[in-house]
């Protein structure tokens, strides 16, 4: 008989324990994918949405990096022509090396900020029955990293047009970039979960950015760590955006000219992807976990 | 398993409610020892089996669990006790705007939805111009959802969950914003979805729309299942039992009335109690239908000066005031010191309902109030048979096929004049 075929939907009180949620966090790709039109919409409509109503409309993505970008320039190379030469780094690579370090921060940051109200904003698509809730912190993270892709763009454009070598190593950039994908993410999970119960995380995540991102090397020189006390210097050391940052630059052949140039950096790759995976299936565990009772907070 | 197309059992919601914010922290960090939240239990014990094609209606004053109780069946909140077990695609309607995202167009949000329900692209774009033409949105189909007014989410809503063919039909009271035309469509659908064999679950405040749509019913009070029949009953009786409004509020109507002056002792109801007809019997609870007397004893320490009349009343607990006589509309005489007043009714024409009955003295014309009582216990009249409303009226009925109305007669009488 046909009837017999039909889902069967069972909701208990007990929530699923830690196992069986890291097991439904592994099926992530899945959920995704099965909704992937939605997601697709999603993520158009964000983008969109942005800079609906505008005159340039879809050329701001665009033009906005290619803006930060001719500042950095401006600032950098004409008005205090900064020299970063103990890193190898000319005046013509200073403006790409901040640049480059801005826009991964920039991919990270605004994932986890955007994601942390995205659950409590759209509280009438969370209340709607099977509404897959994973899919709202998913689109933040893919329309940042459409961003992060048109930023990136300019980023090449301006490497090439300074006339730097472009080396083979920078086929591992994706796999760097898989790593911050996941770590973002999985902190996207956490932050927009712990929003719905305590509406203070907005704040603190916010604050927290903030000193993170100056402790991460987007506009200082990774050697200074040396000169810190030991304690501070291994944190700064293990924070995986500074090896996502790092391992970027050079991946992407920034500190080719020193005289010593870095070796291949397995190291960073290893722990970014490490951290995020790690991260990524964390978070989504926990957000799995506290998902049953959304609806009774928002 | 597989006999019902909806099964609950010990189904409970418990909301944790938090005087601070910083109570539910400091509940995680002492990881419970420490309990810093009140519990309100919003469902408690619910036990449900639905066989499929089954249509169940849901009644209760507000707060008393319905919404909660379609949460947990429809899967967007968990329940805090039991389990619940649904066959089959799930279709709901709760609160007005759930579902949609509000800068998707209509026609977006009915692909969004259609989507999560399972359906593939070709069976959505085939039911769009279906759930197009049942809104009757125009334009504002391809507009964002922001834009719309109430009734136009609602519309939308409908047509949305109703196309999507659900095996089992969740249904909170949304009906209300829209206009009475598509009221109507609405509840047309819904009968027509029953007759294909969807399980429905319905919570109304329409007690006539329960009766007529659904097999049984549920009756919902704090929480808890009161009573679990057939949908006629258990409208009857929560007719009869349940409404907002208690002797208090009453009270506080009779003393609208302005108070008569004067000093000296007053008149006054020494009280006032209800007996079946021609019976020494109190009565609290009767059928339509039943004979009842109302009696009252008054006192009137001074009957030359302060001539009095009785007036014996009905007033339904939700404020309606269901009809008062007195005796000084029948042109009696209330005489002496003290004595009885009966007020008798042979067959009550009230239906379902909690009545407070009150008495109230008035002077001789009847304008000014000297005292006032209200029974005690308030009279519950429980109708087993189908009819709604306040009253049963006296009636009968006539058929007569082929019989065409005045204007049609005057209209022919006219053709044949100009003819």
């Amino acid at each position: 008989m046909e009837t017999a075929s039909l889902p069967i939907r069972t909701v208990r009180a007990e929530p699923p324990g830690w196992g069986s949620r890291l097991a439904q966090a592994v099926a992530l790709p899945s959920v995704a994918a099965r909704h992937r039109a939605l997601l697709g919409a999603f993520v158009r409509r964000d983008i969109q949405s942005r800079f609906q109503g505008s005159i340039l409309g879809r050329l701001w993505p665009l033009l906005h990096p290619a803006f930060l970008f001719g500042l950095y320039y401006l600032v950098f190379v004409s008005i205090i022509p900064m020299r970063f030469e103990a890193a190898g780094l000319t005046g013509n690579q200073t403006p790409p090396w901040l640049f480059l370090g801005v826009v991964l921060w920039g991919a990270f940051a605004a994932t986890v900020q955007r994601s942390t109200a995205v659950i409590v904003d759209n509280g009438n698509l969370v209340k709607m029955a099977a509404f897959p809730s994973e899919l709202l912190p998913l689109s933040v993270s893919l329309a940042e990293g459409v961003v992060f892709a048109l930023g990136f763009g300019i980023y090449a454009a301006a490497h090439l047009a300074l006339g730097l070598a472009v080396p083979a190593k920078v086929l591992l950039l994706p796999v760097l970039l898989a790593g911050l994908y996941a770590f973002s993410l999985g902190l996207a999970f956490l932050a927009s979960a712990a929003y719905v119960f305590v509406r203070d995380t907005a704040n603190l995540v916010s604050v927290l950015l903030l000193f993170w991102m100056f402790l991460t090397p987007i506009f200082w020189l990774s050697y200074l760590i040396d000169g810190v006390p030991p304690t501070l210097a291994a944190i700064l050391r293990n924070n995986p955006m500074f090896h996502v940052i790092e391992g970027a630059r050079n991946l992407c052949g920034l500190y080719d000219a020193a005289p010593l140039p870095p070796p291949l950096p397995w190291g960073s790759i290893g722990l970014v992807l490490g951290s995020g995976a790690l991260v990524l299936l964390l978070g989504y565990a926990a957000f799995l976990g506290a998902r049953r009772r959304f609806v009774d907070e928002i | 398993m597989g006999r019902f197309a909806l099964e609950a059992v010990d189904l409970g919601k418990c909301y944790r409610l938090y005087g601070h914010p910083v109570g539910r922290i400091l509940e995680a960090v002492s990881r419970g020892r420490r309990k810093r939240h009140r519990e309100h239990w919003a469902l408690r014990d619910v036990n449900l089996k639905l066989a499929r094609g089954a249509t169940l209606g849901v009644v209760g004053a507000n707060g008393a669990g319905k919404s909660t109780l379609l949460r947990i069946l429809t899967g967007v909140t968990t329940p805090s006790t039991g389990v619940c077990r649904i066959e089959g695609k799930v279709g709901s309607l709760l609160e007005l705007g759930a579902g949609f995202h509000s800068s998707f167009s209509g026609r977006d949000n009915a692909r969004m939805n259609a989507s999560i329900l399972g359906l593939n692209r070709s069976e959505i774009e085939a039911r769009l111009p279906a759930i197009e033409a049942f809104a009757e949105i125009g334009e504002f189909f391809d507009r964002p959802v922001r834009t719309y007014s109430s009734g136009m989410a609602m519309r939308l809503a409908f047509s949305v969950a109703s196309a999507l063919e659900p095996d089992v039909l969740l249904v909170d009271e949304v009906f209300a914003v829209g206009d009475l035309h598509f009221q109507r469509k609405c509840v047309e659908r819904i009968f027509e979805l029953k007759r294909r064999g969807t399980t429905i679950v319905f919570c109304s405040h329409s007690l006539y729309d329960v009766r007529q749509l659904c097999d049984e019913a549920i009756w919902l009070r704090d929480g808890r299942v009161v009573e679990h029949a057939d949908a006629v009953t258990v409208t009857n009786d929560y007719a009869a039992f349940e409404r907002s409004l208690d002797r208090i509020d009453v009270e506080k109507v009779l003393a609208e009335v302005p108070r008569a002056a004067g000093e000296g002792e007053r008149p006054r109801i020494a009280d006032a109690r209800i007996y079946r007809a021609g019976t020494e019997e109190e009565v609290d609870r009767i059928a339509p239908g039943d004979g009842i007397e109302v009696r009252v004893w008054y006192r009137n320490p001074d009957p030359a000066r302060t001539p009095i009349h009785v007036a014996v009343g009905f007033y339904r607990n939700d404020s309606t005031l269901c009809c008062a006589d007195s005796t000084e509309f029948a042109r009696l005489l209330v005489p002496g010191r003290a004595g009885c007043v009966i007020h008798r009714v042979p067959r009550v024409a009230l239906l379902s309902g909690t009545f407070h009955v009150f008495a109230i003295l008035f002077d001789e014309r009847a304008v000014h109030r000297y005292d006032q009582l209200i029974c005690r216990r308030p009279l519950v009249v429980l109708n087993r048979g189908k009819d709604v409303g306040l009253f049963l009226q006296d009636h009968s009925w006539e058929v007569r096929p082929g019989e065409e109305g005045p204007a049609a007669a005057a209209a022919e009488a006219g053709a044949r004049a100009r003819r």
